[in-house]
């Protein structure tokens, strides 16, 4: 059941009277209820779907889209389902059972020893008998005294027993695609034939959001930050609630638990809100997301490009290009699938084949700047995407008077990329800082680490300090301090004990930091999808934000040669875009079909691979694939990327970037710059007509406008103390934009979500 | 542990650990107000705490505490001195 659908309408309309008409106590359970029928609802049509094939698209979108086997038809990822409807509820209600255990093994000594058959979700248990205070820093008991049979040690065996289960259950139904082409991989090289097949599996809906959650829970109770739930149906409700299962956001129990069990009085303030909410999502999805997933389409998925075909110079007449335009839209509509897999890919061979026929020329790639517009479309895309669903979902939740945490902080407003991540997809950086990075930097391997290199520093400090005098420990701590060089008294010596232990110290934390940090990494890419290039994604944010903090020092001192303020406006909207481009950077990855088609875009970025007749590139044509990734990379320092408010239009700027200016100079796409007047022709290979892409820019000109109004307090709150008339006008035009412009409608079906799939 | 003995400590942990002579501790002094005390940074600065007052903090204290006067009043209640 789409979230964009009458359907679902009506069915939150229901819920809702409900919710509000039973009895305050009992009103967790309508909750509980509507959660279970929208999760049997959605694996039904996920079932059903890969029969009928209408579904299938969504479904096999995502599998494909995570297993970055898009290019695989629509038939053969429908036949590889292996998974039916009623799995789907099994295999959650295993987890939430699983994890149910886990939280009473790890809360207290209520379970008998040896007892994990007892502990069934039948409910005999009944532990918190001898509660102890749980509440760290109140009485600072360690949970590991609880109890003389229950020892700290069976206790930390069945958490991590629990805790593994639940992520290799997350690993084995979502992310198995990457055993497949592993598997591919090895045959490979040991000269078999590569023909693996991928397992095709079914998940339930929301596995990688309640997986994790669930994971938080018992690893909360075993550090003691509160008590385990003995109601298994209430753990069903933390684990199950319906607006969380599209794409979270992720709760903490302790959070949460109190607003999802305690009902809310009905609150009128509360439920407009969540209307708007919802309608504000609706607009940035349904206007903005959907005109961009064309675009993004149109550069990412091959063929589809008009283009580069057309050779060079704008070749498309005006009135071709809107033709073309309209064609490719019109294919998507049919497509019935928006962003992922076979449907795409179909609807993208429809609009070549559109192309083909219309313009006289054939399909092609997109190369030099049209890609970097469709990686900044792309990025675009899953902000309104992403970020709309999460209006939608909070707000459907609001009107239950329940709040969920906020998962965007108007990231593009960062000045640094790992600011941008602590804006962008928030609960998920939170979730793995508290569980993977925190644990792990005070795991014992991080402690011997640690060890290891401040010892290895300090001595190898403190030796150099002695044999050469002059070298700047000493020279700034001994000397400093006091005597005369050379002739260090033995508090001068002892102090530059201190400071070479001290440094090592530093620098066995920085190491382990890095090495947290890798790991936080990898697992977001991984969480994405069991695929390299979601892998490569991650592990290359990593690279830019460990590579900013190494060069910290550098890019102050160069600040400070070159008399720059870091603290003035030019340089804040600088390192705006320096931000934005490198997380675009990063992200492009993120759609591509796969890692090395990814790596092939950048290499058409640079001209190289091009398969239309393009200008010959000098530069371009000596990078390939990797190399061209690498060297993308390294030039981002150098090469600010221009945004516009529209966001769609780069350019390059310095040394390689000269050269690659030269080159878009020659590109039909250039034409971006030229506003919308012009745009008809050059911008056939986009797929957008004109009027569509009118509606795209003003759209984003008034998210980003909105954007910068919330950074100073809530929109809504603001508007709600205008005078009604006002008020009552804004909402409408938003209403109307959503109707009149949304793209929806018979055939269409924008319901699935880029972050559903993950 | 007296508040004036921790407070004496934890200025030269905190001095130590963000290269700042300059840093003067209160109770309401929290993570915004010291330069570089970030959610990276506060791993290591919760280590080098641990290790002068010769006590383990809770995964819930690490994560909860983020003004200066939470954590002396854990570290008056656990910490020794070396």
């Amino acid at each position: 059941m789409s979230i964009i659908s009458l359907p679902f309408f009506v069915f939150v309309a229901v819920v809702l009277l409900l919710y509000y008409i039973v009895p305050m106590r009992v009103r967790w359970c309508v909750l509980l209820a509507a959660s279970a029928v929208f999760f049997v609802l959605n694996s039904m049509s996920a079932g059903a779907g890969a029969a009928a094939g209408a579904g299938a698209a969504a479904g096999a979108g995502a599998a494909a889209g995570a297993g970055g086997i898009a290019g695989a038809g629509a038939a053969a990822v429908a036949s590889g389902i292996a998974g039916i409807a009623w799995q789907l509820p099994l295999i959650f209600l295993c987890q939430v059972a699983l994890a149910y255990v886990g939280g009473l093994a790890a809360g207290d000594a209520g379970l008998p020893a040896g007892g994990l058959a007892a502990a069934s979700p039948s409910g005999q248990v009944q532990p918190g008998g001898n509660d102890v205070p749980q509440r760290a820093g109140g009485g600072g008991v360690d949970a590991s005294h609880v109890s003389a049979r229950w020892g700290g040690r069976n206790k930390h065996l069945i958490v991590t027993a629990v805790i593994l289960l639940e992520i290799a259950a997350l690993i084995i139904w979502k992310e198995n695609s990457f055993f497949t082409i592993n598997a591919r991989l090895v045959r490979g090289m040991l000269g078999l034939s590569a023909d693996a097949a991928y397992w095709g599996w079914l998940a339930p809906i929301g596995m990688s959001y309640y997986t994790l959650m669930l994971v938080g829970y018992v690893a909360d109770v075993a550090w003691g930050e509160g008590k385990p739930q003995e109601n298994f149906l209430k753990l069903m409700l933390f684990a199950g609630y319906f607006p969380q299962m599209v794409s979270g956001p992720f709760t903490r129990y302790a959070e949460i638990s109190p607003q999802l069990y305690g009902g809310h009085r009905f609150d009128g303030r509360e439920f407009c809100f969540g209307v708007q909410r919802f309608f504000w999502g609706l607009f940035k999805k349904l206007v903005l997301a959907e005109r961009l997933a064309v675009v993004v389409a149109a550069v990412y998925d091959g063929g589809a490009w008009a283009g580069a075909a057309s050779g060079s110079g704008a070749a498309v007449g005006a009135g071709t290009g809107a033709a073309v335009g309209a064609g490719a839209l019109a294919a998507m509509r049919l497509g019935a699938v928006t962003v992922y897999g076979a449907g795409t890919a179909g609807a993208g061979t429809a609009a070549a084949a559109g192309v083909a026929a219309l313009a006289g020329a054939g399909g092609g790639y997109a190369t030099g700047a049209a890609v970097l517009v469709g990686f900044a479309a792309y990025a675009l895309q899953l902000y309104t995407d992403f970020g709309g669903c999460m209006d939608m979902l909070i707000g459907i939740s609001q009107m239950f008077g329940i709040r969920l945490p906020e998962n965007f902080r108007t990231p593009f407003a960062s000045t640094s990329l790992s600011e941008f991540w602590r804006r962008w997809h928030i609960t998920l950086g939170l979730w793995l800082k508290d569980y993977v990075l925190f644990p792990f930097q005070r795991s014992r391997f991080a402690g011997w680490v640690r060890a290891r290199i401040s010892h290895r520093v300090g001595l190898r400090l403190l030796k150099a300090s002695q044999a050469r005098p002059g070298n700047y420990l000493s020279a700034t701590f001994v000397n400093g301090t006091q005597n005369e060089p050379g002739q260090p008294t033995d508090a001068a010596r002892k102090q530059l004990e201190r400071m070479a232990h001290r440094q090592g110290e530093k620098a066995g934390n920085r190491i382990v930091t890095y090495l947290g940090l890798s790991l936080l990494w990898f697992s977001i890419g991984f969480w994405h999808g069991g695929s390299y290039k979601f892998i490569f994604w991650g592990l290359l944010t990593f690279v830019f934000i460990a590579g900013g903090m190494l060069l910290d020092p550098v890019f102050r001192k160069m600040a400070q040669v070159l008399h720059v303020s870091t603290t003035s406006r030019g340089f804040r909207l600088f390192s705006k875009v320096r931000t934005a481009a490198l997380f675009i950077v990063s992200l492009s990855f993120q759609r591509a079909q796969s890692l090395p088609e990814g790596l092939r875009m950048w290499g058409r970025v640079f001209g190289a691979g091009a398969g239309g007749a393009n200008v010959a590139n000098p530069i371009g044509t000596k990078l390939t694939g990797a190399a061209a990734a690498v060297v993308t990379a390294g030039l981002q320092g150098a090469m600010p990327a221009t945004q516009t408010a529209a966001g769609v239009v780069m350019q390059g700027v310095g040394g390689l970037g000269n050269a690659l200016w030269q080159r878009t100079s020659n590109m039909d796409i250039a034409v971006g710059m030229q506003g919308v007047g012009s745009v008809g022709n050059a911008l056939a290979g986009f797929g957008l007509e004109g009027k569509d892409l009118l509606v795209l820019v003003c759209g984003l000109a008034v998210l980003f406008i909105v954007s910068h109004v919330q950074s100073h307090g809530s929109v809504r709150e603001a508007i709600s103390r205008k005078p009604w008339p006002l008020r009552g006008l804004l909402w409408a035009a938003l209403v109307v934009a959503v109707v009149v412009f949304g793209m929806y409608g018979r055939g269409y079906d924008p319901g699935s979500f880029i972050y559903g799939g993950y | 542990m007296t508040k004036e003995a921790v407070y004496e400590v934890l200025h030269e942990v905190f001095r130590d650990v963000f290269d700042d002579e300059s840093i003067v501790l209160k109770d309401q002094t929290t993570a915004a107000d010291i330069d570089g005390w970030d959610s990276l940074e506060h791993v290591g600065l919760v280590l080098a705490i641990e290790e002068a007052f010769g006590m383990k903090f809770t995964m819930s204290e690490v994560r909860h505490m983020e003004n200066v006067g939470e954590m002396v009043a854990v570290l008056m209640e656990r910490g020794q001195l070396r």
